[in-house]
Order: C-alpha cells, then structure tokens, then sequence
C-alpha cells in the first residue's frame, strides 16, 4: 500500500511497484486516516507511506497499524528525512528504515525487496 | 490677608472712631472710613506723613541725641561769660544781666540739659526736653545780646531739631514752648523784650505779633523740610520696595532652578541667575560682564549663534548642548524705545538632560527593538523559505526520478535512440536538480544548526581508497594521475556518510579544475590527535581574495574559462560539515595556474567530535521523548522547527 498526499508520487511508486513485481496490486491512500480505513479493507503485505501529511501522518499511521499488525513491513518515503527520521524511534526496538525524496529508484527496489523477503 | 468680608460703612457703625481706625490700621483697610470726619482723617493723614523719629534706630538716635547734649553742654560758659560781661563789653544799648541773674538763668538750661540727658526717660521726652535747651540757649543768646542775633539764630535751632531727631513732635512743641514763652514775657515784661521801645504803648500787641511772625517762620520752616522729608521718605520707600522686589526675585530665580539671563549689545551678560547654572559650570559672580564671545565662543560657536540671531530681533525657543547638558532657552531681543536699536537679549533656560535622556534612550531603546523585530522576522523569513523550497523541491522530483528509471529500464517498453538520448538529457539534468535539492537541504540544516551527525569509528585509509575508487574512472580518461598517500591506522569517530561527502566534493572540485595529464593527490594523516586530509591538486589555482570567500554559500570562482558548474553550495557545505565535527577547513594556493589544496582537520577525540561545532548534539535528545504527533504538524505543513 502506497500512502501519499501527492498524487504523482502514489501513481509513480504504484506504477513502479507493480513493474517490479509480477502479480503485486499497489493499493494507494491520501493520508493516514485513508490508509487506516484501506488496510482493515483489504489485504496488505507492506506499508510505503510519506512521512507529512493531512489528517494524519505516516508515524502516526504506523503506530496504529503496528498496534493491529505488530509485524507487518513498512517504509518511510520523505522530504524530511531528519524529522521523519527523529520521529520514527518511537517504534524502538523495531527500526523502520526512513529513504529521503529524491529517492533513489534502485535502492528503493532492493529495500523492499528485502522486507518483504523476511516477512 | 483682609478677614473683612466688606468694608462698607455700616459694618463699621456700631464702632467708635477711634478703635475703627485702629482696626483698620491693624487690617490694612485701606478705605475711608464713615466714622471718622474730614478734618481727622487729614490730621492723621498729616501726622502719619510726619518724620516721627521711628526710621531712627536706637544707636543712631543716640549718636544724634550726644551730638546736642554737647553742643548744649558747650553753650553754658559761653552764655555765662557773655551774660555777665558780654552786654557791657558790646554797647551801652545792651543790657548785661546781673551776676545772680545770670547764673539762675543758666542753672535752668542746666536742668533743661540734664533732663535730656537722662536715661531713663523715654527717648520722645529727652528728644523734646532737648529741643527746649536748644531753643533756651538761642533765646538766653538774644537776650543777652540784646535781641541781635534771634532771627537767624533761632532758624539754625529749628533746622537743627528737625534734622537731628526727624521727629514732628518735640520740634513742635519747642516751637510752642518759644512762642508761648514770647506771648507771656512779651506782655507781662515788655521792657526785657523789647529794650528799645522802652514804655511802649501796646505791649500785648507787639508780643502777639513777635510770637505769630515766630510760629509763622516755623511754619514755613516746617512745612519746606517736611516736604522735603517726605519726599526723601518716599523715594526711600520706593527704593526699599524695589529692593524687596529684587531681593523676592532673586530669591525666587535662585531657588526655581531656571537660568534667567540677560546681555547687553555686545553681548556681554548683564544678569545670569538661577541655581541650573551650577550645572554648566557658569559662575555669576565671575562671568557677569564677560562676554558670550569670551565665554562661550570656542566651546560652543552654534550658541554664539544663536545669541547673535535673538540680537538681531529674533525671538525663539530652542534645545541646546551647552558643556554636556542639554538647556531649553527662550531668548527675546531687547529693543531701545526710542531708537529701536537692538540693546541685547534675554531669556531663560531650563536643564531638561535628564528629561532629555530619558528620552533619547527611550527613542533608541524602540528604534533597536524594532530594528531586532525587522531582523527576526527577516531571519525567520528567510530560514523558513529556504526549509520550504528545500523540502517542497523533493516532492515534484520524486516521480520524474521514478518515471525516469522505469523508462530507463525498459519496463514502460522500448527506446529507440532519439528517445533514449533524450532520456540521458532528461536524467542528467534531474541529478543536477536532486543534487541541487540535497546540496540546500544541507544548507538549511547547517544554518539551523541542525546538520545530524551519526558519529561511528571510521578507518580513514578504507574511507579515502573508496572515494578514490569512485574517481578513477573518469581521470583515468583524462590522464589525471591519482596520488594516495594515507597513514595507515587513523581512526576518527565520525559520520562517515558526511565525510565522504566531504571527501568527494573536494576530489570532484580538484579533477574538474585539474587539466588532462594533472596530478590529484590525497593525503591523510595524524596531527596533535587530530586528522588532517589535503587535496592537493596541479590545477587552475586560486586568487588570494578568492579564497577568502571560497567558503561562503554562491561563491563560484570562475575566471572565464570554465563553465559555471554545481550550485556554488558544495564548499559551504563541506566547511558545515566540518565544522560540526569540531574541525576547521582551509584552501591555499600559489597563485592562478599553481595549483590548490584544500584541506580539513577533525579531532580523533570521539568526545570532543561534534561539540565544537555551531549548535545541537549529533543526535537530539529531545526527538526521541517526543511524541510523533509534537513532531510533526498533521495538517501536513512544514514543523516550525526553526523557530525555538
């Protein structure tokens, strides 16, 4: 799932996605709160999300959804990388990786790759 | 004060003239009263303008009052000698008096004389018993003389009394005494008064006529001196008034504070009053007289100014520096009626310093508080702009990289060539901008002082074969000859991400300066426990007022060869970089053509790293008490972080 207030960055990485993937369906949500209601919808297997955005934001997303789903993978895609970076310790011990846009294509590929590897 | 509410005549009725009159003294009222008649008033009024002796005071009346004692004293063996033998010694038509005769008479004036001279009467008594002896003694001296000497004689007596007692009333009563004297002796005795109408008919007569010419003369007498007298008194009155005045005045001009001053035509000061003069430094008592050329001239010629300017018919008021205070002066030209001459200028002056500088500091004080509120806000604008631009610039890019790449590795199909150097151009340009966003994202961290350092031991000789490694390639291409001489062991703690940067910014800036078949070479080593790495280059070189600025944000040193490359931050960053490691970083350069090095220090001291720098700790410690939702704002807008 995609989570991201803009909306040709959404298209872009769930275009990206299901390229890389054979079979993978990129859901995509505007916010937080949009993203809460699409994942107790539908199955999802990892969770892209932006760090600022309306309504809510992605830690606050993540918390929620790591209460639910205490294991499930997730990344944070963002123009602030310090602050999402700072943010993202309340999830210690669990370390959720933080990429900074512009984000490098191929590390993002390998990135998730390697999470959904070990789920 | 007058305590009557009126002073009306019917107020007044129910009391006797006398202690009205009284009252009204006591009250200074000053208007006629009903009770008393026309003809009282004028005596009183008379009388009340009549010397009474009292402006004498004690020592002078008695000076005075010895004065005629001795000339009294004096008298008695004169009047003796000339009683007993002067008569015959003269002329057979004067009369001498016999032995016993005389002697009595002169034993009266004698008596007469003590009276005066005694102390314990009161001083109007003496005063007239005085002026009986004076006139006895003129009157025994025309006696004895046989009436030869009386007329003048007794003018001088008269004069004498009035002048030396200034009092109306024993000069009166002498007056009396000597024409009751006449009338009585004139009548009963006619022949020891009138000795040469011996058996005259109408004795009565002659006597009435001698005393009414006597009491006629004093009259007249009287009347000149006390005109004059009361002429001499009110001008004194006058003089005493004025004086009082001035003395009120002065006292007032003293004790008010303000200057009062005054200058003649040239300018030179005729009054200088008030206690604010202490505070210039300007002594009445030595500067009266001196002019405000002498005085004033050299300290302050913009007052010589001003004076000149009152002097010329100007009036004004104005604020003055005058030796460290600050005076408000009123000046006024002074004018000859006649003429219409200038005659010089007045004025007053107040010292308002305090006044002054209480509000000057108040003025400056809000000039400087606005000056910082500008500031500030110029400050936070600035930073907040440069934030917004460096975050919202990442969004727009996000996709156009994605989309790139997805081009680029044929998952959106095909690329003929046209399309795939179109691409390149495409791919080229969006580094320059991802680089450009990265390079003023850094730049806001490090003005914010909130460049994150993530220090771990780093190997420097790993650190610098890496970058090196990344160079190769392209110099290789352009025979740029790569030089490595690191020490082997140098472990420093730091960020090694931010190193690197470092490192390959300052290798990518020496081989793009650096011409085909150049030399680079890199060198690292231990210095006092700390690590200094240099790129040395055989490039453009620099100009000395280059370097000075080589390390400020947009300071591209271009010399017209090259073109301008990169955003003119790289340096900026790297110096942001270092210095957040506790280290310092220079350039230096023979000179244009000579080759640069550039080179960097930072303390191996784990502990010290980082807290030499410009602000916050590698990591803060507040991030990781905060809650997601204090760091980040939910409405999606950029945190005001910057504004703590």
């Amino acid at each position: 799932m995609v989570v991201d207030d803009d909306k040709d960055i959404r298209d872009s990485l769930a275009q990206l996605l299901e390229a890389s993937w054979v079979g993978v369906q990129a859901l995509q949500a505007e916010d937080g709160l949009d993203g809460l209601r699409l994942l107790e919808a539908r199955q999802v297997d990892c969770v892209l999300t932006d760090f600022a955005m309306p309504q809510m934001n992605g830690v606050e997303l993540l918390c929620r959804v790591f209460e639910r789903w205490p294991t499930m993978p997730a990344v944070i895609l963002t123009g602030m990388p310090d602050e999402a970076r700072r943010a993202q310790t309340v999830f210690r011990p669990r370390e959720v990786p933080v990429l900074a846009k512009p984000v490098d294509v191929p590390v993002l590929v390998r990135l998730l790759a390697c999470t959904l590897s070990e789920q | 004060m007058n305590p009557m509410p009126s002073s009306g005549p019917e107020h007044f009725a129910p009391y006797p003239g006398k202690i009205l009159n009284a009252l009204a003294r006591t009250h200074h009222v000053e208007a006629p009263l009903a009770s008393e008649p026309a003809w009282r008033r004028a005596w009183r009024e008379l009388r009340e303008s009549l010397p009474d002796g009292k402006k004498l005071d004690q020592p002078a009346w008695q000076r005075r009052h010895r004065i005629v004692l001795w000339i009294l004293v004096a008298h008695v063996p004169l009047l003796w000698v000339f009683g007993v033998w002067g008569g015959q010694a003269i002329g057979a038509s004067f009369r001498a008096e016999g032995l016993f005769h005389v002697t009595a008479e002169i034993l009266l004036l004698l008596a007469l004389i003590g009276a005066a001279a005694w102390p314990s009467f009161p001083r109007r008594a003496r005063a007239t018993l005085a002026s009986f002896a004076l006139v006895t003694c003129s009157g025994l001296l025309t006696h004895f003389s046989g009436g030869f000497v009386e007329a003048h004689f007794h003018f001088f007596v008269v004069l004498a009394i009035i002048a030396f007692y200034q009092d109306w009333f024993p000069f009166t009563l002498g007056i009396l005494y000597v024409a009751v004297h006449h009338g009585v002796v004139g009548t009963l005795w006619p022949e020891s008064v009138y000795n040469h109408t011996a058996g005259v008919t109408y004795p009565w007569a002659w006597a009435l006529i001698h005393a009414t010419f006597i009491l006629g003369i004093a009259a007249v007498l009287t009347t000149l001196t006390h005109l004059q007298l009361r002429a001499e008194s009110q001008r004194e009155r006058a003089t005493e008034a004025m004086r009082r005045e001035q003395e009120r005045t002065r006292l007032v001009l003293e004790n008010t504070g303000s200057i009062v001053f005054a200058t003649d035509d040239k300018l030179r000061w005729t009054m200088l009053q008030g206690r604010d003069l202490a505070g210039v430094a300007l002594d009445p008592e030595t500067n009266l007289g001196r002019s405000v050329y002498d005085v004033v001239q050299k300290e302050h010629p913009e007052i010589v100014a001003v004076y000149e300017r009152a002097l010329a018919g100007e009036s004004f008021s104005t604020d003055l520096e005058f030796r460290g205070r600050v005076l408000h002066a009123m000046f006024r030209p002074q004018w000859d009626v006649e003429t219409g001459r200038p005659i010089g200028v007045m004025g007053c002056a107040t010292d308002i310093t305090e006044r002054a500088r209480a509000e000057r500091a108040e003025r400056l004080a809000l000039m400087q508080r606005s000056n910082i509120e500008n500031l500030k806000a110029a400050e936070r604008f600035r930073r907040q702009l440069f934030n917004t631009a460096a975050h919202e610039l990442n969004t727009p890019l996000t996709p156009i990289q994605i989309q790139l790449q997805m081009l680029r590795s044929g998952q959106l199909g095909e690329l003929n060539r046209e399309q795939e150097k179109a691409l390149e151009m495409l791919e080229r340009n969006m580094n320059r901008l991802g680089t450009l966003a990265k390079d003023i994202l850094d730049v806001a961290r490090i003005q914010n002082a909130r460049l994150e350092l993530h220090a771990t031991p780093v190997d420097f000789s790993r650190l610098v074969a890496e970058c090196i490694e990344s160079f190769e390639a392209a110099a290789k291409a352009r025979g740029i000859h790569l030089a490595v001489e690191v020490d082997q062991g140098i472990v420093a703690a730091v960020d090694e991400r931010r190193i690197t940067q470092v490192l390959f910014n300052l290798l990518s800036n020496a081989t793009k300066f650096t011409s085909d078949g150049g030399t680079v070479a890199v060198r690292a080593r231990t210095i006092d426990s700390k690590v200094r790495v240099s790129v040395e280059d055989t490039g453009r070189g620099l100009r000395a007022e280059d370097i000075t600025r080589l390390f400020q944000p947009f300071s591209q040193v271009s010399d017209g060869e090259a073109p301008r490359e990169g955003s003119g931050l790289g340096l900026y960053i790297t110096r942001g970089i270092i210095e957040r490691h506790g280290g310092r970083i220079w350039a230096e350069s023979a000179g244009p053509g000579k080759g640069a090095t550039f080179a960097f220090e930072i303390p191996l001291d784990p502990a010290r790293a980082g807290k030499d720098g410009n602000g916050a700790h590698p990591t803060d410690p507040r991030g990781t008490a905060r809650a997601p939702e204090e760091a980040v704002t939910t409405d999606g807008r950029q945190p005001d972080l910057l504004l703590q």
